[in-house]
C-alpha cells in the first residue's frame, strides 16, 4: 500500500505541476463567485437559481479537471518514457495505475472541496447559516468524478486520448441519461436489442443515480442509506474498470 | 546462481515484425556481459524482456531465477533506460529519492541519495530541475537513478551515450568498480573498444538472432585475421578485393590483412601473380573486427560459444 500511496503522492505533485490545472481551478472559483453575484443581484435573492447556477458552473469545471488530469495520464508517461524508470521497480502495473487514479481521485477531491468551500462561504454571508444537504451533492460530485476517471483510464490504455475524450464524453451523457426513459424505450424494441440497449446501459457508469441536484434543491429528503449505496456504487464500477485496465495494461508492450 | 537466464527469447511486434528469434544465453553473477549489434539488431527488446516491460512472445527469462517482471526479479535489477527522459517537474533530488523509496532494498536517507549524485559526478545538482540538465547530466543522472536500488544486477542500455570523452572514461571506470562490490553487469553498447577492455563476456545479435555469445578472449582468439607482408609498394595486392572482399590493404607498407577463411584464396591469388609474400602473422583483431567479420556474414553462420 505504501508504494500505491508512493505513486498517488507523485501524481499529486504531476498535477500541481500544472499551469494549465491552476487555471481551470482559479476559472472554476471566479465563475462560482461571478454566477453568485450576478444571480443575487440582478433576479434578486433567489436561494434555489443561485444554487442550481453555481452547482452547474461546479459539475462543469470538476469534469474539465478530470479530464485533464486522467486522459494524458498514461499515454503521456508512455511517450516521454518516464514510466520505465517506474515500472523497473519492484512494484506491479496494478499498483502504478491505482496509485494514478488514487492521485487524481485527491487533487480531484481537492479542488471541490475548494468549489464548495466558496460557495458555502458566500451563502453562508448571505442567508447566515451553513446549507448542510449542499455537502450531499459535493460527495456525489465527488464520486462522478472518480467514475469517470476510472472509465477514461479504461480507455487510455486501450485508445489513443482525442477518441478517449470523444467516447467519455458520450459515455457521460448516456449516463445521465434517465433510466425511466431507458425503460420505455426498452418497452417499445424486440427483446432482443432491448437486452443490448439494458446491457450497454449497464456497462456505462449510472451517472444519473448521482445526479442528486434537483432533489436537493427541492428540498425534498434524501436518505443517509442512499448516499452509502451510491458510495459503494461508484466505488465498486470503479474497481471493475480499474481490474479491466489492469488486464491490458499487463499485456501491453513499453 | 545465474543472475541472467535467457531461454529461447523471441519476440514479435505485432504479426510481422520479428525484434527478437530464439536468444538463449546466460550471465553469471558478478559478471561483466556486453551486448552488441547493429541499430535495430534487438539490444533494447532484450533489456526490455529482461525488465519486465516488454512480454516475450516466445521463450522465457530467470533473473536470480525469478520470472523476468516480477516484483522478486525486479527487486534485483537496476535499469538504465536507452532513451534518458525523466520528469522536469521536480528537482533531480526529490525525483531520486521518489525512485528511491520505489525500491524497497535502497539504503534510506539523504546520505546515500547525495553519495550517488557526487558518484556520477552531478555533486551539489540535487535542486535543480531536471529540465536544466544537459544530455550527459541526463544520461549521468539516469545511472544513479539505476543505482538507488542498490541491487546486485544492473541492466544498462547505452550507458556511454550522450557523454563526453572524459565521462565515458569516467563511466568506464565506474562500471568496473561497480563489479568490484560484487554487482552483475549487463549492458548494450556500440562502444566497441570499451566493451572489449571492460567485458568478461559478449552477446552479439544480429536481425535478432544472437550470432556469438562467447568470453572476449576466446571470441578475440578464433576470429584473428592474418596479416600477409609483401615488399612495400607492391601494386598487386590493390586487386585483391575478387577474392578476398574484405580484405584491408595497405599497398604502400606492402600489408594486407584479411579474415581467416579468405587466406587461401588471398595467397594463392598474389602468388598467380607473382608476389613475394616475406611472411604470413596471425593478428589479434579488435573487437570491432570480430563484430563486422560476423555481422557481415549471414544470420547463423558463425554460431558458436563456449557456453550459450
Ligand atoms: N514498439 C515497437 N513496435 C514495433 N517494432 C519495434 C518496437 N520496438 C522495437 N521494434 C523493432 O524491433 C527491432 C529491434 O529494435 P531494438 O530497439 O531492440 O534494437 P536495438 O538493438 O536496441 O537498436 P539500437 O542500437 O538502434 O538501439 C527493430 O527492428 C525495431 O524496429
Ligand atoms: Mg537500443
Amino acid at each position: 500500500m505504501s508504494d500505491v500511496w508512493l505513486l498517488a503522492r507523485y501524481q499529486i505533485e504531476e498535477a500541481l505541476a500544472k499551469k494549465l490545472f491552476y487555471i481551470v481551478v482559479l476559472m472554476g472559483l471566479v465563475l462560482v463567485g461571478g454566477v453568485f453575484f450576478a444571480n443575487t443581484f440582478e433576479l434578486g435573492h433567489q436561494g434555489r437559481v443561485v444554487r442550481d447556477a453555481s452547482l452547474s458552473v461546479i459539475g462543469v469545471f470538476s469534469l474539465a479537471l478530470t479530464l485533464l488530469l486522467t486522459l494524458q495520464a498514461i499515454p503521456r508517461e508512455i511517450e516521454n518514457r518516464t514510466i520505465y524508470p517506474i515500472l523497473a521497480r519492484p512494484l506491479s502495473r496494478f499498483q502504478y495505475l491505482l496509485g494514478k487514479e488514487l492521485g487524481i481521485a485527491l487533487v480531484v477531491g481537492a479542488s471541490l472541496s475548494l468549489f464548495y468551500g466558496l460557495l458555502l462561504l458566500l451563502l453562508f454571508l448571505k442567508e447566515g447559516s451553513f446549507p448542510v444537504p449542499l455537502l450531499g451533492n459535493a460527495l456525489c460530485n465527488w464520486l462522478e468524478c472518480v467514475v469517470i476517471s476510472s472509465f477514461s483510464f479504461l480507455l487510455s490504455v486501450l485508445v489513443s486520448p482525442p477518441l478517449n475524450f470523444c467516447f467519455t464524453i458520450v459515455a457521460y451523457f448516456l449516463g445521465h441519461f434517465p433510466v425511466v426513459y431507458v425503460n420505455y424505450i426498452l418497452g417499445r424494441i424486440p427483446p432482443v436489442s432491448g437486452f443490448v440497449v439494458e446491457t450497454a446501459k449497464f456497462a456505462l457508469p449510472q451517472l444519473e443515480y448521482l445526479d442528486i441536484k434537483t432533489t436537493l434543491l427541492y428540498g425534498d429528503p434524501i436518505s443517509p442509506l442512499y448516499f452509502v449505496e451510491i458510495t459503494l456504487y461508484a466505488l465498486l464500477y470503479s474497481g471493475v474498470l480499474l481490474y479491466l485496465a489492469v488486464l491490458f495494461f499487463e499485456r501491453k508492450d513499453l | 546462481m545465474n543472475a541472467v537466464q535467457a531461454d529461447q527469447l523471441g519476440k514479435t511486434y505485432g504479426k510481422t515484425g520479428r525484434a527478437l528469434e530464439e536468444v538463449s544465453f546466460s550471465v553469471e553473477k558478478g559478471e561483466i556481459f556486453g551486448f552488441i549489434g547493429g541499430n535495430g539488431a534487438g539490444k533494447t527488446t532484450a533489456i526490455k524482456i529482461l525488465v519486465g516491460l516488454v512480454n516475450p512472445s516466445h521463450g522465457s527469462a530467470l533473473i536470480f531465477e525469478h520470472p523476468a517482471g516480477t516484483r522478486e526479479a525486479k527487486e534485483k535489477i537496476g535499469y538504465l533506460p536507452e532513451v534518458s527522459n525523466y520528469p522536469d517537474w521536480i528537482p533531480s533530488g526529490r525525483l531520486l529519492d521518489f525512485y528511491a523509496s520505489l525500491s524497497h532494498s535502497s539504503p534510506p536517507g539523504k546520505e546515500w541519495i547525495s553519495s550517488l549524485f557526487s558518484l556520477v559526478g552531478l555533486s551539489g545538482k540535487e535542486k535543480i530541475p531536471l529540465r536544466q540538465f544537459s544530455k550527459g547530466m541526463m544520461q549521468r543522472f539516469g545511472l544513479a537513478q539505476s543505482l538507488v536500488g542498490d541491487a546486485p544486477l544492473l541492466l544498462l542500455d547505452e550507458p556511454t551515450s550522450g557523454l563526453d570523452p572524459q565521462a565515458q572514461r569516467e563511466m568506464k571506470d565506474l562500471l568496473l568498480s561497480l563489479r568490484e562490490k560484487g554487482k552483475t553487469l549487463f549492458f548494450s553498447s556500440h562502444q566497441l573498444s570499451h566493451v572489449e577492455e571492460i567485458c568478461d563476456r559478449i552477446g552479439i545479435l544480429k536481425d535478432g538472432r544472437l550470432v556469438a555469445c562467447a568470453s572476449v578472449t576466446s571470441l578475440l582468439d578464433q576470429e584473428g585475421p592474418f596479416e600477409i607482408t609483401a615488399s612495400p609498394g607492391t601494386e598487386a595486392l590493390a586487386g585483391i578485393a575478387p577474392v578476398a572482399p574484405q580484405a584491408r590493404v595497405a599497398v604502400m607498407d606492402g600489408k594486407v590483412l584479411v579474415p581467416q577463411e579468405q587466406l587461401i584464396p588471398a595467397l594463392e591469388f598474389l602468388r598467380a601473380k607473382g608476389v613475394h609474400i616475406q611472411g604470413v602473422e596471425k593478428k589479434r583483431p579488435s573487437l570491432e573486427d570480430v563484430f563486422l567479420n560476423m555481422v557481415r556474414k549471414g544470420p547463423g553462420a558463425n554460431e558458436k560459444g563456449d557456453r550459450p
